[in-house]
């Protein structure tokens, strides 16, 4: 570190786009958190422009158009950039993956034993990107019309499911149905499907509690997340000092932000509740078994992705069995 | 150079290219190119985005899917003799047929949530027929475009949709408001042409005295418009009975006509190959149009000019009324070179904090949001209904025809604007009966 | 002039080309979106591609559609002076303005290209529980690009063809 390390004198003005717009859970409780905690930690000379989905593209666009540096940074789920970089899905959270963020936390970048988090980083620097935010939202899970005890419920049921979410359902033995987020109310209400998947945080924007009956916890994916990457051209342009502030807040805005959206997530299913809905907890054993099918079926199918998913699939694995929720 | 001039000269180099000739396409295309080239290079990467994610909609598959249908009914000429048989039913009403049209858009406008497809069906059936029986271009424009818009204010609508998500209002209530608003409107426009048709018999001309139809004529002629009562059963059946979305919907619709031309024994090879023709010729142009205004929308937002917005907005003197104002005259400016879903993308979440300040009822105002994205789309010069009518209208109409046409039914439309705006209630009343 | 009349022949032909396999989207985009609910509604055996490669139908058919509406003189105008315009001044008008058009189609290539080859080197694909590649659909864009840069030369150069034929041909 030499005498020049500390705050520049120039101050670098980011724009960001991330696949959602401010409606979304992500805005407030994942994104502007994290965008004020690197404006103070870097002594404001890094600033964050934020721009809502289809403001300068649309929020398919985004991951690539941040690779290619038409915006300087991005957020979003690995269900939206999943097919730009499959080892999103590894930070995405696995099918009945990690009961919590604190776990998560732990395979990503607390274990050395782990280090899962290592493998997404080289796939992000591999497509001009660098990894610099992490949160989880909370469980993404199953809202529906008709009840479910156990596994043998969905069997049959049309839900709106994409990506990993289709490869559970699949799994559960149901009928995934893709459809357009804009017209997944319309056909709950109609009853063309039978509930969809969403990210619990989110089913009161969505209006879902006005045509779903049942949330069912803990999720098919009890800690979803959320990532931030950066232009790496952008992200070499800044001082060795403004970097490591950036590093430094990764941990801390991860947990500060994850406290927030699980109390999203709470507030969610407060207004399911209050509109008449009903919040079903899967019993402990009904848990084990859609985890084993989950294991089973569908984090193959991640696997398969590319070699990084292969190696990221068997360190979650390893992880779970070391923590005992795997024999 | 300031926001607010590079905003004037960025709308000012649009207008004048369109007004020497340029296809609007390529104007809205090529000025947003030119701008990003000396303001922000690194926003040219929207075209080819926005060329790959516009058409990647799925709502926007019902407007090929319309277009073929209207067109191989009206090329086998069954649509003409459905109108023929309309035309003895209430041929002796002046203004029967473009009343009539109307009443079709908005039944269409239950079937679909965005505006073309009643635009495009009914300007490519009604429009020869209206003309066929004589009836001023005027009356006949006008139906068709006015009863078109309805398709964004009458449930199902994907405008409420997008207003709802980002301004956290519930989507079952904004379409419930939505509905009396758009009745509303729809019967203006139908005593409008009573009316006036009535009083200038030239406009819509009623069945001479001497021609008047049998009893047996017009049972005859009910059982002759069977194929359109199927294909609104097909659509409308399909949507609201939970089997198919709207653009699957869409797919019912045009394999409905493909089947009701089998058994008319018209679905020669020449009936297929000018339907697709014309069906492909205006999908192209629409959606060129539709990238054009993305991509215009994309390099707007990275010139920062949406900041000039809300400058506008909250620098309206008046208090609340004067603030409401400019928001809706800046959606009808905005209304003539962006689409329907950018104006909400890019309005709502500027205005909302301040719509929630200033304490006004988020359901009211994305009702008076809508019905104002209606009167955009119809107003002369730019508007997004002009363009289809436009595209969709014998070559001898000109954009000076449409423009002489819409401006009654823009009158009636403000009207109901004000009426919303007067007596919320328009809007409020049936989603106060959901709670 | 003769040559002219070969490559405008030439161009018509490609652009006719496009339109069949535009023709093909369409019917694709109906018989599918049919099958799409026979599978989920009769069958309740929902596919889980047909949605997906409806809209990259929707993207290939702007693709195709828009040389094929520009050639067939279907993209909109505004023509409320145009429209009244003699066919020398609306030459003249067309050529004033075709510089918004061919910068539009310079950056639809160029950046097109380079939008391409980065969906290429990511393998693009759709995130959908079945993976539709997207590249080859991005690989298309540019080449759209060309074949309407090809039908905006052509109607350039009929332009200037009419601007520089004699004045008793001038009809409004
Ligand atoms: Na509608
Ligand atoms: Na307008």
């Amino acid at each position: 570190k030499g005498a020049d390390y500390g705050p520049p004198k120039k101050v670098t003005k980011w724009v960001f786009q991330p696949c959602f717009d401010s409606s979304d859970a992500g805005w407030g409780s994942g994104l502007v958190p994290w965008v004020k905690a690197v404006e103070e930690a870097t002594k404001g000379t890094v600033k964050i422009k934020l721009e809502p989905a289809g403001a300068i593209t649309s929020g398919s666009e985004a991951f690539a158009a941040t690779a290619a540096g038409m915006v300087d940074g991005y957020a979003g789920w690995a269900t939206v950039y999943g097919g730009d970089m499959p080892e999103g899905f590894l930070a995405f959270g696995m099918a009945m993956g990690a009961n919590n963020y604190r776990d998560a936390w732990a395979a990503m970048w607390g274990d050395p034993k782990y280090r899962i988090g290592d493998i997404i980083q080289k796939a992000a620097n591999d497509r001009n990107l660098q990894w610099v935010g992490w949160t989880s939202q909370g469980p993404n899970a199953a809202f529906t019309t008709y009840p479910v005890a156990k596994m043998e419920d969905f069997q049959g049921k049309k839900m709106r499911a994409g990506g990993p979410q289709a490869l559970f359902h699949q799994a559960m033995g149901g009928s995934p149905v893709s459809l357009n987020a804009g017209d997944i109310y319309t056909a709950i209400k109609l009853g063309t499907i039978d509930g969809t998947y969403w990210d619990t945080g989110g089913i009161d924007d969505m209006a879902f509690q006005e045509v779903i009956k049942y949330a069912v916890m803990p999720g098919w994916c009890p800690s979803q997340h959320q990532e931030i990457y950066v232009n790496l051209d952008q992200w070499n342009a800044l001082n060795q000092w403004q970097r490591d502030r950036i590093n430094e807040i990764f941990e801390s805005t991860y947990f500060e932000t994850s406290r927030l959206h699980a109390q999203g997530v709470t507030h969610a299913l407060q207004v399911l509740t209050e509109a008449g809905g009903e919040v079903i907890h899967l019993p402990e054993e009904e848990v084990k078994r859609i985890r084993q099918v989950s294991i089973e079926k569908v984090w193959p199918q991640v696997a398969a992705k590319s070699e990084g998913n292969k190696k990221g699939v068997e360190l979650w694995t390893e992880f779970l069995k070391d923590i005992g929720e795997l024999e | 150079m300031s926001i607010e001039l590079i905003t004037l000269l960025y709308f000012g180099c649009l207008f004048i290219g369109l007004f020497l000739g340029l296809p609007v396409a390529l104007g809205l295309g090529g000025t947003a190119v030119a701008f990003a080239f000396f303001f922000e290079p690194r926003a040219l990467l929207a075209i080819p985005s926005a060329f790959y994610y516009t058409p990647w909609n799925h709502v926007l598959v019902t407007v090929p899917l319309f277009l073929f249908m209207g067109s191989l009914i009206r090329f086998s000429g069954i649509a003409e003799a459905a109108y023929d048989a309309v035309y003895k039913l209430i041929g002796h009403i002046h203004g029967g047929l473009a009343m009539g049209t109307v009443m079709v858009c908005t039944i269409f406008a239950a079937i679909t949530g965005i505006t073309p497809p009643a635009t495009i069906t009914m300007g490519q059936i009604a429009y020869p027929s209206m003309m066929k029986y004589k009836y001023k271009r005027n009356i006949a424009i006008g139906s068709i475009g006015a009863g078109g818009a309805l398709g964004a204010l009458i449930p199902p609508s994907v405008p409420f949709i997008f207003y709802g998500l980002l301004a956290k209002v519930s989507i079952g209530g904004l379409f419930l408001g939505g509905v009396l608003p758009g009745l509303m409107l729809a019967t203006f426009y139908i005593i409008y042409i009573g009316v006036r048709c009535k009083i200038q018999p030239h406009m819509g001309p009623a069945i001479p005295e001497d021609e008047k139809f049998t009893v047996g004529e017009k049972i005859q002629a009910v059982v002759a418009i069977w194929p359109f009562v199927l294909l609104v059963i097909i659509v409308l059946g399909a949507i609201w009975g939970g089997i198919a979305t709207p653009a699957e919907a869409a797919a019912f619709g045009a394999t409905g006509s493909c089947l009701i031309n089998a058994v008319y024994g018209k679905l020669t090879w020449k009936v297929f190959k000018d339907s697709l023709e014309t069906t492909l010729k205006l999908s192209g142009m629409g959606l060129w149009i539709l990238i054009g205004a993305n991509v215009y929308l994309n390099v707007f937002n990275s010139l920062g000019c949406q900041e000039l917005v809300t400058s506008m907005v909250l620098g309206m003197p008046g208090g609340e009324n004067g603030i409401l104002l400019m928001m809706m005259f800046i959606i009808l400016l905005l209304g003539m070179v962006m689409d329907d879903w950018a104006i909400i993308m890019l309005c709502t979440p500027l205005y909302i904090p301040i719509i929630n300040e200033l304490g006004i009822d988020k359901l009211w105002f994305g009702v008076l949001f809508i019905v104002n994205i209606q009167i955009a789309y119809l107003t002369p010069p730019f508007g997004f209904v002009l363009f289809w009518i436009k595209s969709i209208l014998p070559p001898d109409v000109s954009m000076g025809d449409v423009y002489k046409s819409v401006w009654p039914f823009i009158c009636l439309q403000v009207l109901g604007l004000a009426l919303v705006y007067i007596f919320p209630q328009i809007a409020l009343w049936l989603p106060s009966l959901m709670n | 002039m003769k040559l002219w009349k070969i490559i405008e022949k030439a161009i018509d032909l490609l652009v006719e080309l496009m339109g069949r396999i535009g023709w093909i989207l369409v019917l694709y985009c109906m018989v599918f979106g049919v099958t799409d609910v026979f599978l989920r509604y009769v069958m309740n055996k929902p596919s889980l591609w047909i949605g997906t490669t409806i809209q990259a139908a929707m993207v290939l058919m702007a693709c195709v559609g828009g040389a094929y509406a520009l050639n067939h003189n279907a993209f909109v105008k505004l023509d409320l002076f145009y429209a009244n315009f003699s066919k020398k001044k609306k030459a003249v008008c067309d050529i004033l303005t075709v510089g918004y058009t061919f910068l539009f189609l310079y950056v639809l290539i160029w950046k097109g290209y380079a939008a391409a080859m980065l969906s290429i080197k990511f393998k693009q694909v759709t995130p959908t529980g079945v993976p539709i590649p997207i590249y080859p659909i991005k690989a298309f864009i540019p080449i759209a690009g060309c074949i309407v840069l090809l039908v905006v030369i052509k109607k350039l150069i009929n332009d200037i063809i009419t601007l520089t034929s004699s004045d008793e041909q001038d009809k409004k």
